[in-house]
């Protein structure tokens, strides 16, 4: 179907064809500059800790182990079963921190509260923190990326 | 689209900057290649800064620290030696750029009155850019980097009275230590920018002031040469030109990237075959020539006034070439010719 | 005018080959430092850490994204040249003199 009159001009024509390829070549430019400045993180999947250091917690006591940058926590509970925690607040990632006298994990930052679950309780934390699995073996304590609850194992 | 330009023009006032970029012609003659030379130049600034900001994320400047970051952005950081390699050739590039707009300013004598002050602030910007170099050298903290800016810094302190405080302001101490490389750092990254920038603005400003130069002999003549005008056919140009030497910097980037070396020792002897980056082999070669006493003085302080003195002589070219159509004129493009034809050979000596 | 495009292509295409054949592109193990010496430097103390991309998936994307460069740039300035064209015949013609309004922003 002819038509009357142009859509555009030769110039206009030729300046978003310049302005299109350039614009693309610029995009090309996108992805590694993307990829550099964004880093691949990830979590670990796994940590061992040497059961030797480990043995010796005394029920409703808490140590910290690094589960990666993070903080992770765990706790002797009072069956001997251990729990392990990222010890990281649901709420706006602040450290928390275990007071055994209330059984209760505190974050500090917002008056967050947590039960010696992990459920969150009081404050403003969205969710519960997050519970990583706990498997022991002769000389070591496996902590691995969680699905639903921790298997909790006792020592 | 008219309605966000006539909303910003009516607060910004870009129709002026543009009736000035559109009014502004550029002189068309044989020599006129050269003028795409100053835009190069801030191409590759251009680059330094983007390549610069990104890998300042992940450098860190301690003495512990500097090697194993350079390194964990080589291996680890996605992409990390490309971002890496196109820094330092770019840097490079740029200079190589500098050194020839300079040699075509200096040979077609576009320095000329009322000019004096674009020569004199761009002669400052090569020092602040041969500066930028040899702090940036210093980075990544190896042994070849450690052992030439143990040798760069001493450099200074063969002039009398004011050296040994030159090469301490420098080191900021007595030796090369962790302090140094904070303060190189913090030359690098903030301060010479900072210089660069205010150079570069009054350079610029003096060159849309007085107009791209011609030819002596034409601006002489009196008679119009054709001009292009600046925006939009003569930025269309260099785009081209910018557009290749992007595409010949990725090239070289991407297949020759530079080696790390292994992290320094500071009580460690100098490793063997140490040497400058290429635009200092010249000044590498000439001190070493220089014995190590002449009369009553040591040849370092001989050479380093010599280096002073030819520096001088430099800055003051506009004067000194006050008469650039006679014999004394004649006399200084000869002058640009064996300078070259120096640097060249004394380059090639240092790395027989 | 063609001929002279053949040339230059055909010389581009071998600067790349060999720049390919003889680049150090090769695939340094990043967890070991590469042992290798250059001839003004061979000190058994010297480590040279090299660098390059990590894997094949990694140098196939890179050559991709040089290709796709190059092919922009040889694009980019067939384009240019059109434009450069175009608008020193508007000069010629006198478009942009006569202290009409300046602005590139037509139409």
């Amino acid at each position: 179907m002819k038509i009357k009159e142009s859509l555009f001009t030769r110039r206009r024509f030729l300046n978003a064809l310049l302005g299109g390829w350039f614009a693309s070549l610029l995009a090309v430019f996108v992805y590694p500059i993307v990829k550099f400045v964004f880093p691949p993180y990830s979590e670990p999947d796994r940590v061992d800790l040497p059961l030797a250091e480990y043995s010796d917690m005394s029920p409703n006591t808490v140590r910290n182990f690094p589960w990666g940058n993070k903080p992770g926590i765990l706790k002797k509970n009072d069956d001997g079963t251990l729990s392990a925690f990222v010890a990281v607040c649901t709420h706006l990632d602040c450290n928390v921190t275990y007071l055994p006298d209330q059984r209760k994990f505190f974050c500090a930052c917002h008056d967050g509260w947590y039960d010696e679950k992990g459920l969150n309780i009081g404050g403003p934390p969205p969710r519960p923190l997050r519970s990583l699995q706990v498997f022991i073996t002769e000389d070591k304590i496996e902590i691995l990326k969680s699905g639903e609850g921790s298997n909790e194992k006792t020592l | 689209m008219k309605k966000p330009y006539e909303w910003f023009e009516e607060r910004f006032g870009i129709t002026a900057i543009m009736s000035f970029l559109t009014n502004k012609t550029i002189p068309q003659h044989k020599h006129t290649v050269w003028y795409y030379t100053g835009s190069a130049i801030l191409l590759f600034f251009v680059i330094q800064m983007i390549t610069g900001f990104m890998l300042i994320f992940y450098y860190k400047p301690t003495l512990e620290l500097a090697n194993a970051s350079v390194l964990r952005i080589m291996n680890d950081v996605p992409l990390g030696w490309v971002i890496r390699s196109v820094h330092s050739w770019s840097a490079s590039f740029m200079i190589a750029l500098v050194i020839i707009h300079l040699m075509s300013i200096w040979i077609l004598k576009s320095y000329t009155r009322p000019r004096e002050l674009t020569w004199m602030s761009g002669v400052f910007l090569l020092f602040v850019s041969l500066f930028f170099g040899f702090t940036g050298y210093l980075l990544p903290w190896d042994d070849l980097s450690l052992s030439a800016t143990k040798v760069g810094t001493d450099i200074p302190r063969s002039i009398p009275i004011i050296g040994k405080w030159a090469t301490i302001f420098l080191r900021g101490g007595e030796d090369v230590t962790g302090d140094t490389l904070t303060r190189f750092f913090g030359f690098h990254v903030c301060i010479l920018p900072v210089f660069a920038f205010l150079l570069l603005a009054f350079h610029v400003y003096l060159i849309q002031k007085h107009g791209i130069s011609e030819p002596l002999k034409q601006e002489n003549q009196k008679t119009k040469l054709k001009g292009l005008p600046f925006w939009p056919n003569f930025i269309f140009r260099e785009s081209i030109i910018w557009l290749f030497l992007i595409g010949v910097l990725l090239t070289i980037a991407i297949f020759l990237p530079p080696h790390l070396g292994h992290q320094a020792d500071l009580m460690a002897p100098a490793p063997e075959g140490i040497k400058p980056e290429w635009y200092f082999l010249f000044l590498f070669q000439l001190l070493k020539i220089f014995p190590a006493k002449i009369l009553f003085f040591t040849g370092d302080t001989l050479a380093v006034f010599f280096i002073m003195g030819l520096a001088a002589l430099f800055f003051f070219l506009p004067l000194i070439d006050n008469k650039p159509l006679e014999q004394k004129g004649k006399a200084v493009t000869v002058s640009a010719y064996v300078f070259l034809l120096f640097v060249a050979i004394m380059t090639v000596w240092s790395l027989l | 005018m063609r001929v002279k495009g053949v040339i230059l292509c055909i010389l581009f295409l071998l600067l790349c080959s060999f720049l390919i054949s003889s680049s150090n592109i090769t695939m340094p193990d990043p967890q070991t430092a590469k042992m290798e010496s250059i001839p003004s430097q061979e000190s058994e103390t010297d480590i040279i850490i090299s660098s390059g991309p990590k894997d094949i998936k990694e140098k196939t994307g890179i050559l991709f994204f040089l290709g796709w460069v190059w092919l922009s740039i040889f694009v980019l300035i067939y384009f240019l040249r059109q434009k450069i064209k175009e608008t020193d015949r508007l000069y010629q013609s006198g478009y942009y003199s006569d202290g009409k309004d300046k602005i590139c922003l037509e139409e």
